[in-house]
């Protein structure tokens, strides 16, 4: 008596030779082979082309300086239309939307694209504000949900009188946990080529506690010239 | 069969190299096809299918001379596809006759292979892996992508089922 498992094998073998073993593949087998041959080459150069327009991409991006984002020259900045109480900051930069590279191809900041979109906004801001009072009276609530500014300014009797002279900017942020924290803002001095500059970290609500530390790097990396 | 390592590009292949290797592979895919599918046409259909599918792969294929084996999982992706198609079909279509090889006991092996047909098709390859071509359980688990143990079962339950039906 054969076991169900040898009745299989038998089958399986027996009927295996029911269908043709003549493997000569025919011109239309060929001919399929072929056009796939020719879409697989077309796929191929297609892959080619994406990888060398990455590449170029990428090294253009390794070609930036190496803070990773563009550097302001402040020279160039109109500073008419900001006024903070009176006061006149050297810049005013919203991260990251300042800092990606603008169509002259120098990778800086250009000052209209700083100005004329974040005016109003910070003409708004300003109207809130307390007169002649420190940068940190502020309203905020007119800052974008997800937006981080930041806010450099010349240092002036009122910063000094407020104390932020002796009031360094954490850039660690693990220096000021407030600072790595979204809706909040932190105010301190830099000091560069003997000059103090108050800067301002103001953070949205909504923005991330990445974005906060990225403009922590920011302002350490900016250039004053 | 052993195919050059440099000629690992599809493109790089001419005619007479794709040739041997229809020759040497595809009597043996169409053969494990048929085994699936139980009809020999849709078997030459579903073997060249998945020839074509493997050789216009052949420039990522990590080891060429797995050729074979890329071609047997590929031809039992392929009929497990059209089983399920075949599902739908047989519901509004009279059964096709078997196609059987003369041989003492016809009538036995008839029933034996209509049998083999009403298994659900992974059940089906995994008979067909083990005891036509005879690979092992671990071969076999690789190649419908699960555990030895399920390879086991499968075995296991179809032959239960064929016992089973094939009692009187």
């Amino acid at each position: 008596m054969k076991s169900t498992e040898q009745h299989v094998r038998e089958l399986l073998a027996r009927q295996a030779n029911v269908v043709s073993s003549n493997a000569e593949p025919s011109a239309a087998i060929l001919s399929r082979i072929r056009r796939r041959r020719i879409r697989n080459s077309g796929a191929s150069i297609f892959l080619l082309g994406l990888l060398v327009v990455g590449g170029l991409l990428f090294a253009r991006t390794l070609s930036r300086p190496s803070t990773g984002f563009a550097t302001p020259d402040m020279r160039d900045w109109k500073q008419s239309d900001l006024s903070f109480g009176g006061r006149q900051p050297e810049a005013v930069l919203r991260y990251p939307h300042d800092w990606i590279a603008h169509n002259d191809g120098t990778d800086r900041l250009a000052p209209a694209v700083v100005l004329s979109n974040r005016a109003e906004q910070l003409r708004q801001l300003r109207q809130r504000a307390v007169q002649g009072q420190p940068p940190f009276t502020w309203d905020l609530r007119s800052m974008a949900p997800s937006g981080v500014y930041v806010v450099i300014e010349k240092m002036t009797s009122d910063h000094a009188h407020a104390g932020l002279e002796n009031t360094p900017l954490p850039l660690n942020p693990t220096q000021a946990p407030s600072f790595a924290r979204s809706g909040t803002w932190w105010t301190g001095a830099v000091v560069h080529a003997n000059r103090y500059f108050v800067v301002s970290i103001f953070v949205g609500p909504q923005a991330k506690t990445q974005d906060v530390q990225t403009a922590a790097f920011i302002v350490r990396s900016l250039e004053f010239r | 069969m052993v195919i050059a390592r440099e000629t690992t590009r599809l493109s790089d292949l001419p005619d007479s190299r794709i040739a041997e290797l229809y020759r040497a592979y595809l009597p043996g895919a169409r053969r494990i096809a048929y085994l699936l599918v139980g009809d020999t046409g849709q078997a030459e259909d579903l073997a060249q299918d998945a020839f074509l599918k493997v050789a216009g792969r052949f420039a990522d294929l990590r080891d060429p001379e797995a050729f074979g084996p890329y071609l047997r999982r590929t031809v039992i992706n392929l009929a497990r596809s059209a089983y399920r198609r075949r599902q739908v079909e047989n519901k509004h279509t009279s059964p096709r006759a078997p196609l059987l090889v003369e041989g003492p006991n016809i009538d036995e092996r008839d029933a034996m292979w209509r049998r083999l047909q009403g298994l659900p098709s992974r059940q089906r390859a995994a008979l067909v892996l083990r005891f036509y071509e005879d690979l092992t359980e671990a071969d076999t688990a690789e190649i419908l992508h699960c555990k030895v143990g399920t390879v086991k079962s499968l075995v296991h339950r179809a032959l239960k089922t064929l016992r089973t039906e094939g009692e009187p």
